[in-house]
């Protein structure tokens, strides 16, 4: 009998089908809600932001991986749109396009290329890039237009607004609070947290309902686990809790700060971030729990109103750490024989 | 201005102060280091390879200092060694330059292949599937060699078999350990005759899955005490051999360097024509030989037979006189 | 019902097994020629006893156990010696084997089974177990008669009956159940008898019901059957012992470390051939499977039969046909050519069309911590899986707790079949298990 020949390949001959594609096109999908409420809020300047910064990141990871001899069509598996469109959600309303475009460069140039591209960066590169802008244009970077309907108001939370060029802009929820938490505090009005149509802030965080419709995608999805959410988030509301019954004048409770700011964005989106998160359930709870302590000690005594962003920065550099202790025990593990 | 004044001063003072500090901690920590570390990694080749075991130059300088005496550096040969021991006083190690060499001729067009194997980017990873080719002591041809070079000495030309340029190779070795089928070795750059097999199959097994394979037939053997047949495989052992050597294996797996390069022997088909006629010219040659010996002995025989019938005709005759 | 038992981690890979599992098992026609190889087993190799030209009997001894932990080798056909050479093994290699040619007539040796086996002394029920040759069937052939003699200070508790059947595609373990339930019984008896042990146990997964039905028939009140939750690789011996008696079995241990004696279904059976028939292990139940066969069934073919005449014989290949792979598809090896014969532990022949093949590059490793999730063992196979790669062996060493952690990988393929960058973990442990083997040969 005349013998067949096969094509030789390593085992396991099948696969889930699962690709960094889908995980990240499915992120991408799952901020689809937040991008809807930015655009709604703050209209066309919000859908120039998130354009810029999305395709900027896409043409930079593009020249990057062209540069650096590696196969072009990595830069639509869609981890530099993600990064990309995280950073716009990041920004104001009326930031300038220069800013993006160096956002862009910065998150991922620097903060992923540099390092060695996807999977081998050790800050999440949206975040770095805020951060860097942050740090480099503060005045940009804080100054927040009102969204669509509030254009003309006067006063927002107790803080006065003001008029520069062609909007009329004001602090966050939460850089109210800072201001003057006896004045702003009587001003909270948790439904426009929820919904935020009526916020200022950026253009992503202000919506924390259209972030939890993500975040349960991304759960339901299996592409985030609930460990971190849920531990930034209940670290964040145990704090507050604590200062707000001892002293509700100057702190505001609970849910304001589950709902103000970009706890939300932070704690589904950017805090779950895999190359930067710990990959063990233990360490990702200790993670998150740090992720929420160190986001509320900075919105509460620190010198910004918002501080997840640094929070989970700093957590970033404790992940490699976190993975070294967190080693579950092998099927088996047998403790071990001392050798003298 | 008063500010700028006192800017300039305080930065200044600190700048000095920092430097001062700086310069007094480095003479307080100072490491007392041998000189001779620098002067030995000054002779050394420099290409950090690890082929002596350490993990660079440096640390074999340190250790050539320290206690034990630590190999010889396999790529600098005599003239390192001999200036590293002049260094430390000693006498110089014996080595030889060693060359890598790719024991294998069995390109696409020689060697049986095995079904493709699929998603397979290393040696390493082919090896574990079992090889792509019949031949499981070949040359694979996925470079994990070219890889681990550090002369940049591997390529993998046309034919997926490795070839060496003994020119460029600096003989660290790193492309022995490198190689799942341990179809490389090191051979001394002085030797001009290879055999191009690493089949340590039976001869069966050799000849259906490569043209070019060594059986272990020991003609080579018998030609040159230097062959030594091992597992179904000849090694030459010596350094050269007469230029015919070549032409006598069954299987054209003996190379000699001062015909053709490896490189021209592996993947050109017209070396190959070439080694072809020539054989052919020397068997040839050698069957005329063998016919005129056999003639030779022949009339020699048919000489001595009527000698020795004269010599016995005259015996009788002696006897009848 | 109580709820499935199961282990913790593993995997839901698409299961496949509708294709074969309603086709009741034929038996192959006698082939013309089998390929015996003289190593079919874990362990030393089988000293060969025939040489060119012998004649031989069906069931004759033509290789007997080259040491303590290894197994004899039977003809399974009748005919003349053809060749002693190296061949093509499933494995990969290149190992001595036994060729026969037979003469068609399938003339056995004069068979001498124990009698009256639940009452006959250990001593015999060993020896005819040991001269039958009956290794592992569920794919890592291990001797059975080496595990059925423990020493003496660890005492065996529990005697289980694998018939987990994980792999997707395979149906041939489901098949013996429903066919041959009574004799896996009398087979786990014998070895229930052999170990003195009262305690047994039948896993099944709750994907065959039908089975876990006819083996709690057949079982009765002599042992329990587990149904247990489909789960890849719940049929893993270590992982069914863990999900059983909630025992672990430690790296580089045999279950009787924890006091546990695992068979499969098949092996049973082939003791209770052996022990009750006297017949040496001749042949076995072999699926042939996937979308690139015409009739995907399960057939009972003689050790030695090569896969192209199985194949030929269930209808042949469909022309899509691109990868051959013997076992099932996630631990199973992938074969060049149909030649290699059929062996002890070859539970399957899954044949792949071109469109189902894995063969996309693979990325780099973003952390998501899916392999983690699946390792049966608890591992990080995100950082071997980096780590290798790069050449750092020794970190891999640091790693480790009292042996090298890939001790405790038996590459199941979990982790890769979940890998979304599609990396090759599996081959990366590999290839680190042969760089330490060959470090401490050294």
């Amino acid at each position: 009998m005349e013998n067949r020949t096969f094509a030789v390949a390593n085992s396991p001959h099948v696969h889930d089908n699962s690709s960094i594609q889908k995980i990240m096109w499915n992120v991408f999908l799952a901020l689809i809600p937040a991008t809807f409420v930015s655009v709604y809020a703050f209209g066309f300047q919000a859908a120039r932001v998130i354009a810029v910064s999305t395709i900027a990141a896409v043409v930079f990871e593009y020249i990057a991986l062209l540069f650096m001899k590696r196969d072009w069509r990595a830069c639509f598996d869609g981890s530099a749109a993600v990064t990309g469109l995280l950073l716009g959600l990041t920004l104001p309303s009326n930031i300038s396009t220069g800013i993006i475009l160096i956002g862009s460069f910065v998150a991922i140039i620097i903060a992923k290329q540099v390092f060695g591209g996807l999977g081998h960066n050790p800050f999440n590169p949206a975040l770095t890039a805020r951060v860097f802008l942050l740090i480099a244009f503060p005045g940009p970077l804080t100054t927040w237009p009102l969204p669509r309907g509030l254009e003309n108001a006067s006063k927002f939370m107790g803080v006065a607004t003001t008029k520069v060029a062609d909007a009329v802009t004001t602090a966050t929820p939460l850089g109210a609070i800072k201001q003057n938490a006896v004045q702003a505090m009587p001003n909270i009005n948790i439904n426009d947290l929820v919904f935020g149509l009526q916020t200022p802030g950026s253009i992503g965080e202000i919506s924390a309902l259209a972030l939890l419709l993500g975040g349960i995608w991304l759960l339901y999805k299996k592409i985030i686990t609930w460990h971190i959410p849920v531990a930034v988030i209940a670290s964040v509301g145990f704090v507050a809790l604590i200062t707000w019954r001892i002293d509700p004048k100057h702190y505001a409770d609970p849910f304001f700060h589950f709902f103000a700011g970009g706890l939300f964005i932070g704690a589904f989106f950017m805090a779950t971030d895999y190359v930067t998160a710990p990959i063990f359930s233990t360490g990702k709870l200790i993670y998150g729990a740090g992720v929420g302590l160190l986001t509320i000690i900075i919105r509460l005594w620190g010198g910004y109103p918002e501080g997840i962003s640094f929070a989970i920065l700093i957590m970033n550099a404790v992940t490699p750490l976190l993975d070294r202790w967190t080693v579950p025990k092998p099927f088996g593990f047998q403790k071990v024989r001392s050798k003298s | 201005m008063n500010g700028i004044l006192i800017a300039i001063v305080v930065l200044f003072g600190t700048g000095l102060a920092l430097g001062l500090l700086l310069a007094y901690f480095s003479k307080v920590f100072h490491v007392e280091e041998d000189p001779r570390i620098d002067q030995i990694e000054e002779v050394l080749p420099g290409a950090n390879c690890g082929a002596c075991g350490m993990a660079g130059c440096r640390d074999y300088a340190k250790a050539c200092v320290g206690e034990g005496e630590p190999p010889a550096c396999p790529v600098g040969g005599a003239a390192v060694s001999s200036a590293v021991a002049k260094i430390l006083g000693t006498v110089a190690q014996d080595v030889e330059a060693m060359v890598a060499l790719v024991k294998c001729a069995g390109t696409e067009k020689r060697a049986t292949a095995r079904g493709p194997l699929e998603g397979v980017n290393r040696c390493a990873e082919a090896f574990l599937l079992g090889g792509n080719k019949d031949c499981r002591h070949g040359c694979m041809g996925y470079g994990d060699c070219v890889r681990v070079c550090p002369a940049d000495a591997i390529t993998i030309y046309q034919g997926n078999v490795a070839i060496v340029d003994a020119d460029k190779c600096i003989g660290c070795g790193l492309c022995v350990q490198a190689c799942p089928s341990h179809v490389i070795s090191m051979v001394p750059k002085s030797r001009t005759v290879h055999v191009l097999c690493n089949s340590k199959d039976i001869a069966a097994l050799t000849r259906t899955s490569c043209t070019v394979g060594c059986i272990g037939c020991r003609i080579c053997a018998r030609s040159d005490a230097a062959f030594v047949i091992e597992d179904n495989l000849a090694s030459f052992t010596g350094t050269t051999a007469e230029s015919t050597v070549p032409y006598v294996c069954p299987n054209d797996v003996i190379v000699d360097t001062r015909a053709f390069s490896v490189r021209a022997f592996v993947e050109s088909d017209r070396a190959r024509e070439d080694f072809t006629a020539a054989k052919t010219e020397f068997k040839e040659k050698e069957r005329l030989e063998k016919l005129a010996a056999a003639e030779a002995k022949k009339a020699a025989a048919a000489k001595a037979a009527q000698e020795k019938a004269a010599a016995e005709g005259s015996a009788k005759e002696g006897k009848d006189e | 019902m109580s709820k499935a038992k199961t282990f913790k981690g593993g995997i839901h890979p698409s299961y496949n097994k509708d294709l074969s599992s309603k086709a009741e098992t034929r038996e192959l026609p006698l082939p013309a020629e089998v390929i015996i190889p003289l190593s079919m087993h874990i362990g030393a190799p089988a000293k060969c006893l025939v040489k060119r030209g012998d004649l031989v009997k069906t069931g004759q001894v033509i290789g007997e156990a080259g040491g303590f932990i290894s197994a004899p080798v039977h003809a399974s056909i009748s005919g003349k010696v053809k060749a002693v050479q190296p061949v093509e093994h499933p494995m990969g290699k290149r190992l001595e084997a036994v060729i026969i040619e037979g003469d068609g007539k399938d003339e056995w040796i004069e068979l001498a089974p124990v009698e009256n086996p639940l009452g006959a002394d250990k001593e015999t029920l060993l020896n005819a177990i040991k001269a039958a040759g009956i290794v592992g069937m569920g794919g890592a052939t291990f001797p059975s008669n080496v595990k059925l003699s423990p020493p003496a200070n660890k005492p065996i508790d529990f005697v289980i009956l694998n018939g987990a059947e994980c792999e997707p595609y395979l149906t041939a373990d489901h098949r013996i159940m429903l066919e041959k339930a009574e004799y896996i019984v009398k087979g786990l008896e014998i070895a229930a008898r052999i170990l003195n042990v009262k305690k047994l146990f039948i896993g099944i997964e709750v994907n065959k019901p039908d089975a876990i039905k006819v083996m709690r028939k057949a079982l009765g009140k002599k042992g329990t059957v587990v149904p247990l939750e489909v789960k890849y690789p719940q049929g893993s011996e270590k992982q069914l012992i863990s999900a059983i008696t909630g025992r672990e079995v430690p790296p580089k241990n045999l279950p009787m470390e924890v006091g546990a004696v695992v068979f499969n279904v098949g092996t049973a059976y082939a003791i209770y051939d052996a022990v009750y028939n006297g017949k040496p292990l001749l042949s076995r139940i072999v699926t042939v499977t996937g979308r690139g066969v015409k009739k995907p069934g399960n057939f009972q073919v003689r050790i030695g039969t090569s896969v192209a005449e199985v194949v030929e014989f269930s209808g042949g290949y469909n022309d899509n046909a691109r990868q051959l792979i013997l076992g099932g598809p996630m631990m199973g090896r992938s074969v060049a050519t149909d030649g290699v014969p059929i062996i002890k532990g070859t539970g399957g022949i899954l044949v792949l069309p071109e469109k189902e093949m894995v063969t996309d590059s693979y990325s780099a490793c973003i952390r998501c911590g899916r392999c983690i999730k699946a390792c049966p063992n608890r591992l990080n196979p995100q950082l071997l899986g980096s780590m290798i790669p790069m050449g750092l062996y020794d970190r891999i060493e640091e790693l480790g707790i009292k042996e090298s952690v890939l001790d405790y990988c038996f590459e199941c393929g979990s982790c890769t079949y979940v890998c979304p960058a599609g990396r090759p973990l599996v081959q990366f442990f590999q290839l680190a298990k042969v760089y330490f083997r060959t470090k401490k040969s050294k």
